[in-house]
């Protein structure tokens, strides 16, 4: 069973909510903010924090996410934003998220902490919802531990047929870099159409969950980037969706930056056409372990699913992979689609995967393929031969490999931008070449 | 060995012959070997202790040392927990509830000729179809194994619950240096080989059932051939459970050694009881430098009634271990039978260049339940391996692939290509697919796919218009599914294992 | 320009020698060509002389412009001006056409130290040499051979020299695979990179490609060692009596 002392010292290490700070700055019992947030504390206790001995931690250590030391050192912030134009922009800043500048608009954007918030309908709906009832299948005692003790978030509602392009740029100035929980609720409404880019990160250790209702015929795009390197840091997100009749929910998310972080998806095509792509492009080194676990959980019939993801890794990198491909007895003529890719360029680095189908319907056609190895010879020999110098050759053939990720994003200059900074990395890492 | 059958224009997938159709209108239907042959058996107490392991060992006149493994791995045993991984489920097995020993009495001494050996037991071996000159040697006829029969030869070894009864064509084997023989008879016979690999693969705390079958393995097989020699003929051995709540636990040994070959099939069958007999093997493969071994399997216990009564609990540990530099294992297997399979043949591929391939079809149909695949270890440089996995699930069964592939960060060079296909027939079955891939080092390369879909409508539809019934056409097409599979399986085996491949799926459709 | 000197060679996974003294003299502004049987060592020389890994050299050495080509890296020999039509292009998903081509060409002019040139510039130039060889816009988007035809694939390799303007061209097999209208394509690209500066090496198993590239000198492969040499005319004896005849005179 879960030692509670233990958890304690884990949990000290995420900030205490600054709203219950008493007036006298002496910490006040903590009170939930929301009452789904009591039900989600019995829950993680319940199924308890991840060890090393579960079968979805096999190639990740827990240990390193709960046992880190939050880093006192500035760091750098990222925030050049991935859209210009017509888009809302969001600044995260320590009490909550704030919008800075954007277009009048018809959706509606709130802090989590805000005290209305408790009452409307997005989070009475969704709030812990969507995570808890991930919680059967896999144990998630991270993403229940956040339901209950999250304090910021964004709380965006998309009417029907409304559409949007929100930009969340993490430019908190804090010095002092803390452990951040943050829990945002997204209701994408029927026939609403949002793009969210959640561009750099919070802090040196996140614990970040997303919870997001696409409605029928609604389309919610995630894109999540995050590129500059932290000496060290550790994050994890969860991202549950629920898409309702031909809703899309589409997520991409590059990874050039973290030394320790994971990422977990759980995908629900609840009702019939419902779409979903999920993608990745990682750039690992130093030490980097970065892990992508995902569900996709077919229910409607007629439904598509999309995971394509790709890691280019080297200097003592490790990179993981585990997606699986549920079809419950009900989903016929789904159509399932996974690919797992790893690019080792050098012997210390590391690629473990566990593709995964389970399929109770008969007629459904579903495939992945994962392939893991180093540069072909062929190709690298090819360039070589028209004076292509060898790393740049190596370069070129790596940005080849992610473009396949990359496509993934429907936007052609969101996706020029995510390869210049997919580009970056290897400069730098060209840079600190040991 | 396969046409396509031109003469009915028909265009099922590739690798479906005439002969297939032939054979699935002729097989009567329902489980062939669900016969049970009335013989008087002696029995050791039900349940288990270390006085039934001493017992089982004093048995079979085994050595001092053996018998001190046992009670090791006996105790060793009650300290392991039964695996709970695997997508099967099935109730609580008590494993005091068993028997662990039980022989035909009549082998209590040793027939002279045919007309003493208990007709019930030549019975069984005929259904089995086993030719005569066979049969005798099996019933333990003395100077029946002299005369070579004729034609392609096959040496036949029959485990019989937990007996083996017999092996043929010991002299040619002999002339050609070849050991094999009953486990029991190498424990007298070669007892430092034995002593020297037996468990060396498969460690006797490996897993609850290889613990287990550690304790109180009875007989099984032991093949040895010496260095450079060419195994003259293919080694067969079947196995058959007969009695009731018995559980049968044999144990195969074989050693090849440098530069030699050798290619043997394991057949199995059991009759068909309403309540679950256990069999937990265990086998174990030696290939030495240069060595190679081919290992078949066509695996038909008794799978259980339509309504997921009875049947066999298949809990099987296969291992080879290709010490050799460019050592060679190929296993293949072809599992229609038992009501749950446990099963993972693997090879730990240790010698520099040495090559491991798996080639497998599991077919559940009603209740059944299969989880099985392989585990390749890549520890040489330069080796490789092979995986072709054809799953084919139809009634309610559950059938899952379940597989490692492992290369090391100081095993350079290495290649492996995994190729896991399942099919679908019916809406209420599941098919499964758990692969575990872990790339350490960026020279070698890891390649896995894997499809899921149902059996082609149109391909049906085709067959059906041409005159197929609708079971015949499904046959065919499922035949043509696993044709990769199905060629790697020696002559003897395949046509047998396409005709399985029909009678397994009979009422999975309509 | 291009001196090869008793090269001996291997395959480095098998101790078994491919060539077995090679000498060949080729000089600014000629046209060569190796002809041989297949298995005779003629793609062997074009891949050791290009700097593939999986071959051991044994003996013997390779002068290009007087510098020793075998202790240079594949790009140092392209941006000493050599360079290998391959007889097997090389497709590169997710690579494009012109981004590779545009890289190559800047690579080997800053290892020359002379300046990139822009992009506006470099797409000039390449649609203008990809005119000549019939090569269209689409063609040039499309990632690295993939998905391209035999055909589509050779001129690729002609488009590649033609910008790349190499001092030494070595043509592996170009002529295979190509139907009368590609082959006359591609030999007018060659044709148009004659000159005074440059030297072409033809290797090929069929007299057909010389009907429209004319060599000053043939050479006659055979197992591992040039065994003939001669002016045009000696093509047309092969093609006449086959190899068959070269063997009966080496016996």
């Amino acid at each position: 069973m879960v030692d509670m002392t233990e958890i304690r010292t884990h949990l000290s290490q995420f900030e205490a909510p600054s709203r219950h700070l008493s007036q006298d700055g002496k910490e006040a019992p903590l009170a939930p903010l929301l009452p789904e947030q009591s039900q989600a504390e019995t829950r993680w206790k319940d199924v308890g924090l991840p060890t090393r001995r579960d079968e979805y931690w096999k190639y990740t250590d827990p240990g390193v996410f709960l046992n880190f030391s939050p880093q006192t050192t500035e760091f750098k912030r990222e925030n050049s934003p991935l859209f210009d134009g017509d888009v809302i922009n969001i600044a995260a800043a320590a009490e909550g998220f704030v919008v800075k500048d954007g277009l009048a608009t018809e959706i509606k954007i709130d802090n989590l902490s805000d005290d209305k918030m408790a009452n409307s309908q997005a989070i009475r709906q969704i709030y812990g919802k969507l995570e808890s009832q991930a919680q059967d299948m896999i144990p998630r005692g991270l993403a229940a531990l956040n339901t209950h003790q999250a304090s910021r978030g964004m709380v965006i509602e998309c009417p029907e047929n409304s559409q949007a392009t929100v930009q969340l740029l993490m430019t908190d100035e804090r010095k002092v870099s803390t452990g951040s929980m943050i829990h945002h609720v997204i209701d994408a409404r029927a026939g609403a159409q949002l793009t969210l880019a959640e561009i750099g990160t919070q802090a040196s250790q996140t614990n970040i969950v997303y919870e997001i209702r696409v409605g029928e015929g609604a389309s919610v795009h995630l894109i999540r980037a995050a590129r500059l390197s932290e000496a060290k840091s550790a994050h994890m997100c969860s991202i549950f969706a629920d898409v309702a009749a031909s809703g899309t929910f589409n997520s991409f998310a590059l990874s050039a930056w973290s030394p320790w972080s994971r990422q977990e998806y759980v995908v629900r095509l609840k009702e019939d056409e419902a779409k979903t792509s999920l993608s990745g492009a990682v750039l690992g080194r130093e030490d980097c372990h970065h892990d992508d676990m995902v569900l996709v959980i077919h229910e409607g019939q007629n439904c598509q699913s999309r995971q394509v993801f790709k890691k280019v890794l080297r200097h003592n990198a490790k990179g993981v992979f585990q997606g699986k491909i549920l079809v419950r007895q009900d989903a016929q003529k789904t159509d399932g689609y996974q690919i797992s890719q790893g690019l080792l360029l050098d012997d210390e680095s590391e690629f473990c995967a566990k593709p995964e189908l389970e399929i109770y319907a008969d007629d459904v056609v579903c495939s992945h393929g994962s392939t893991s190895g180093g540069v072909d010879e062929t190709q690298m020999f090819y360039l070589r031969s028209r004076g292509i110098a060898e790393n740049e050759a190596q370069e070129l053939l790596s940005m080849a490999f992610l473009s396949d990720a990359i496509e993934e994003v429907a936007d052609e200059q969101v996706r020029v931008r995510l390869d210049e900074w997919a580009k970056e990395w290897f400069v730098e890492a060209r840079s600190c070449q040991p | 060995m396969f046409h396509l059958n031109n003469s009915v224009d028909v265009k099922p997938r590739e690798g479906v012959d005439h002969q297939t159709i032939e054979t699935v209108k002729n097989v009567g239907s329902h489980y062939r070997h669900g016969w049970e042959t009335e013989i008087e058996m002696e029995y050791a107490p039900k349940g288990l202790n270390e006085e039934i392991v001493r017992l089982i060992s004093s048995k079979n006149d085994e050595p001092e040392w053996l018998t001190e493994w046992r009670c090791a791995a006996y105790h060793r045993w009650t300290e392991l927990k039964e695996p709970n991984w695997a997508m099967v489920n099935y109730p609580r097995i008590n494993y005091q509830d068993q028997y662990y020993y039980a022989q035909p009495k009549s082998f209590e001494q040793k027939p002279k000729s045919l007309d003493e050996v208990d007709p019930k037991l030549l019975e069984t071996y005929e259904k089995l179809g086993i030719p005569l000159r066979e049969q005798m040697v099996l019933a333990g006829v003395e100077g029946a194994g002299e005369s070579p029969a004729d034609g392609r030869k096959v040496a036949v070894d029959a485990v019989f619950d937990s007996v083996s009864v017999g092996t043929t064509f010991q002299e040619e084997l002999r002339r050609a240096g070849v050991v094999f023989c009953s486990m029991s008879e190498a424990v007298k016979t070669h007892p430092e080989l034995v002593r020297r690999y037996l468990g060396s693969v498969v460690p006797m705390t490996d897993n609850y059932f290889a613990g287990l079958n550690s304790a109180v393995f009875s007989d099984g097989s032991f093949v040895y051939v010496p260095p450079g020699v060419h195994c003259p003929m293919e080694l067969s051995t079947y196995f058959r459970i007969n009695a009731k709540d018995t559980g049968q636990f044999e144990r195969t040994l074989i050693i090849v050694d440098q530069g030699a070959k050798v290619s043997y099939l394991e057949g199995c069958t059991a009759p068909q009881r309403d309540t679950s007999q256990l069999h937990a093997a265990v086998v174990e493969l030696v290939a030495l430098e240069d060595a190679e071994i081919k290992y078949s399997t066509v695996q038909n216990w008794f799978p259980g009634d339509e309504n997921g009564k009875g049947g066999i609990y298949n809990f099987v540990t296969k291992r080879a271990d290709c010490r050799g530099d460019r050592s060679k294992v190929m296993w293949t297997q072809v599992e229609t039978g038992s009501a749950v399979t446990w099963k993972y043949p693997s090879c730990i591929l240790r010698g520099a260049g040495s090559h491991g391939e798996f080639y497998s079809i599991a077919i559940t149909n009603n209740h059944q339940q299969a989880d099985t695949g392989t585990k390749m270890i890549h520890l040489g440089q330069n080796s490789r391996s092979r995986i072709v996995s054809k799953g084919i699930s139809a009634g309610v069964a559950q059938n899952t692939y379940r597989g490692l592939v492992s290369v090391h960060p100081k095993a350079k060079n290495c290649r492996n290509y995994t190729q896991c296909d399942s099919l679908l027939i019916g809406d209420k079955c599941g098919a499964h697919t758990v692969p575990y891939i872990e790339l350490r080092n960026h020279a070698s390369r890891v390649e896995h796919e894997a499809t899921t879909s149902k059996v082609d409508d149109d391909q049906l539809f085709y067959c059906r218009q041409r005159g197929l019934g609708e079971e015949e056409a499904v046959a065919l097409v499922v035949n043509g599914f696993c044709r990769e599979v199905l060629q790697a399986l020696p002559m003897e085996f395949a046509m047998e294992a396409q005709q399985l491949v029909a009678i397994s799926l009979e009422g999975s459709v309509g | 320009m291009l001196s090869i000197q008793n090269l001996h060679a291997n395959l480095v996974e098998e101790d078994k020698a491919i060539l077995k003294g090679v000498n060949l003299e080729i000089h600014s502004g000629e046209v060569h060509a190796i002809m041989g049987p297949n298995g005779s060592g003629k793609s062997t020389l074009s891949y050791i002389l290009a700097g593939r890994d999986g071959y051991e050299v044994k003996a013997g050495k390779v002068l290009l412009e007087g510098q020793e080509l075998l202790e240079m890296e594949p790009e140092e020999r392209a941006a000493l001006g050599f360079f290998l039509a391959f007889q097997y292009p090389v497709e590169i998903p997710g690579v494009g056409n012109m981004t590779f081509l545009r890289t190559a060409l800047n690579a080997q002019r800053k290892m020359r130290g002379e300046d990139a040139i822009s992009a506006a510039d470099f797409l000039r130039l390449a649609r203008e040499k990809a005119k000549h060889l019939g090569i269209g816009d689409e063609l040039l988007k499309r990632p690295v051979n993939y998905g391209f035809s035999g055909g589509e694939k050779k001129r690729n390799e002609i488009l590649q020299m033609a910008v790349l303007e190499p001092r030494m061209c070595i043509l592996d097999e170009t002529d295979s695979g190509l139907d009368v209208d590609a082959m006359r394509q591609v030999a007018a690209g060659v044709n148009n990179l004659r000159g005074k500066e440059r030297a072409i090496l033809l290797i090929t198993h069929y007299q057909r490609l010389l009907d429209h590239i004319e060599p000053d000198h043939v050479h006659i492969m055979a197992d591992g060692q040039i065994v003939e040499s001669g002016g045009p005319e000696l093509a047309l004896k092969i093609e006449e009596k086959g190899y068959g005849f070269m063997s009966g005179e080496a016996n």
